[in-house]
């Protein structure tokens, strides 16, 4: 039988004492931990970056929702209808903004460099490399080609489907980007607008909440009893503090609605993202585009 | 044992953990996913010589403890020790009852990486738990609870399951090991 004692370095229970020291540490004297990560994991991040992509082609995310080829064709015509209208929508509603800031630049008397429309972000395609299938909350971390090297900078979102937001970036090393999902609790708490299903009427503005992530994958927020608010709701991002881009990009659909006790006046809601940043597998960074020659925006 | 398939190995085991693993998750039952660095901590624990074992799961635990996601403070750091501690736990143990147990079996592979893998996850919750309490490591984002030792008990089950395939796979390469420690049940005796 084996005993503790046999044939084993002295070395081995210092290491053994430094590790639990190690793991103790406040979290402010493991920042070398992301370096050592990063030079450590070069040989295994081609390999996982090849399981996630099987990963992926075995397990789909975007399936069909049991639609079959002639109802799925019959879709996409839809859609295409929808794209060009909404298209027309988006030009005339530039059109009008464009009108109106220049209305108010000349009523404040305000230079002709503000109030100027977003430049349209540079879309890159990006593969996941890394994740924790077991977390749902967990950071993942996507392959840095050069155009990603160059373009992305921290702060600048991950979407899935170019509808969903589903992270923002948090760390770009030399070796990978580092992807925090937006239901972490340190991404922080986000505004939202509460989209209803069922009632299409613009001239009411939507009802504003502010979102928490809960740590579970999901948000919870309050809002007002009278909006009647349902499950299935959409809830879209519209936060200043996040990039002209990401607004009105999905975060999640409502899955539950509480009238709270203590607060009758109000309901408690809480969203979950249709899709989360771990189970996929690449996704689409939204990055400030500086060059003019690049851009691809829209010249109504 | 060879050190340098023993290397390859444990790469090839954390790239699966961090990309393919994903494709196995239960995300109906708590996220349930299995652990193909527990098998190799089990395979080596059960025919490796004990010092070799020791140290091969000590490193296997670093390479894991430093894959994304697995378990990251709050500023996106990794803390080295759940896997780091918990996985040269399990291979003790294992290394205790391999004497006893019909090591040339699948079901015995099977067996230990359940071991291997709830000693690993309990490791990490204590340590969640003590991080999570004490005032100046910075606090995990969530504190670590009995969820987490159901989820940790659902994670060395299914990791037992894959390690039938992955043990037999292993048998079949084990001459490329070299193991200088008896194989079979009475060479230990």
């Amino acid at each position: 039988m084996f005993r503790a004692t046999e044939r084993i370095s002295r070395v081995y229970p210092v290491v053994l004492l430094l590790t639990v020291v190690a793991s103790l540490l406040p979290t402010g004297w493991l920042y070398w931990t992301r370096d050592l990560s990063d030079v450590i994991r070069l040989p295994i991040t081609p390999v996982a970056h090849a399981g996630n992509r099987l990963a992926g082609i075995l397990r789909p995310v975007d399936a069909t929702d049991g639609l079959n080829t002639e109802d799925l064709r019959g879709r996409l015509e839809l859609l295409e209808t929808d794209r060009d209208r909404y298209e027309r929508l988006y030009r005339a509603q530039r059109l009008r903004s464009q009108e109106l800031a220049s209305q108010l630049r000349l009523l404040q008397n305000l230079p002709e460099s503000v109030l100027r429309a977003p430049r349209p972000p540079m879309i890159l395609a990006s593969d996941v490399t890394g994740r924790n299938p077991r977390d749902v909350i967990s950071a993942v971390e996507l392959d840095l080609v050069p155009e990603i090297a160059e373009r992305v900078l921290e702060g600048d979102v991950a979407t899935w489907k170019h509808q969903y937001l589903v992270g923002r970036v948090v760390r770009i090393s030399p070796f990978r980007v580092t992807v925090l999902p937006v239901t972490h609790p340190d991404t922080g708490p986000v505004q939202a607008v509460l989209v209803h299903n069922r009632n299409q009427d613009l001239s009411t503005p939507p009802p504003r909440l502010l979102l928490k992530p809960v740590g579970d994958g999901t948000f919870a927020g309050e809002v007002n009893h009278r909006h009647g608010t349902a499950v299935g709701d959409e809830v879209v991002l519209a936060d200043s503090g996040w990039p002209a881009w990401a607004q009105a990009l999905e975060l999640g659909r409502v899955e539950s609605v509480r009238q709270l006790d203590e607060a009758p006046l109000r309901d408690l809601i809480i969203i979950r993202p249709k899709y989360q940043l771990f189970e996929l597998p690449h996704v689409m960074l939204l990055a400030r585009d500086e060059e003019p020659s690049t851009s691809g925006a829209v010249q109504p | 044992m060879r050190w340098i398939v023993f290397i390859v190995a444990s790469c090839l085991a954390v790239a699966l953990d961090m990309g393919l693993s994903g494709a196995m998750t239960l995300r109906t039952l708590g996220f349930i996913t299995p652990s193909f660095a527990g098998c190799l901590v089990a395979w080596i624990a059960l025919f490796g010589r004990a010092d070799c074992v020791l140290w091969g799961a000590w490193i296997l635990g670093v390479l894991t403890d430093l894959t994304p996601g697995s378990m990251e403070g709050s500023q996106l750091v990794f803390i080295v020790g759940p896997h780091a501690l918990g996985f040269p736990l399990g291979a003790w143990l294992v290394l205790t009852i391999r004497s006893m147990v019909f090591r040339q079996r699948v079901l015995t592979v099977s067996l230990c990486t359940m071991l291997c893998v709830l000693c690993s996850g309990f490791v990490m919750t204590a340590i969640g738990l003590v991080r999570y309490w004490l005032p100046f490591t910075g606090g995990e984002v969530v504190p670590f609870g009995l969820g987490e030792l159901f989820a940790t008990l659902g994670d060395s089950i299914y990791s037992g399951v894959l390690a039938i395939p992955v043990g037999w796979l292993l048998f079949q390469l084990m001459p490329l090991w070299r193991f200088d420690y008896g194989v079979g049940r009475r060479a230990n005796a």
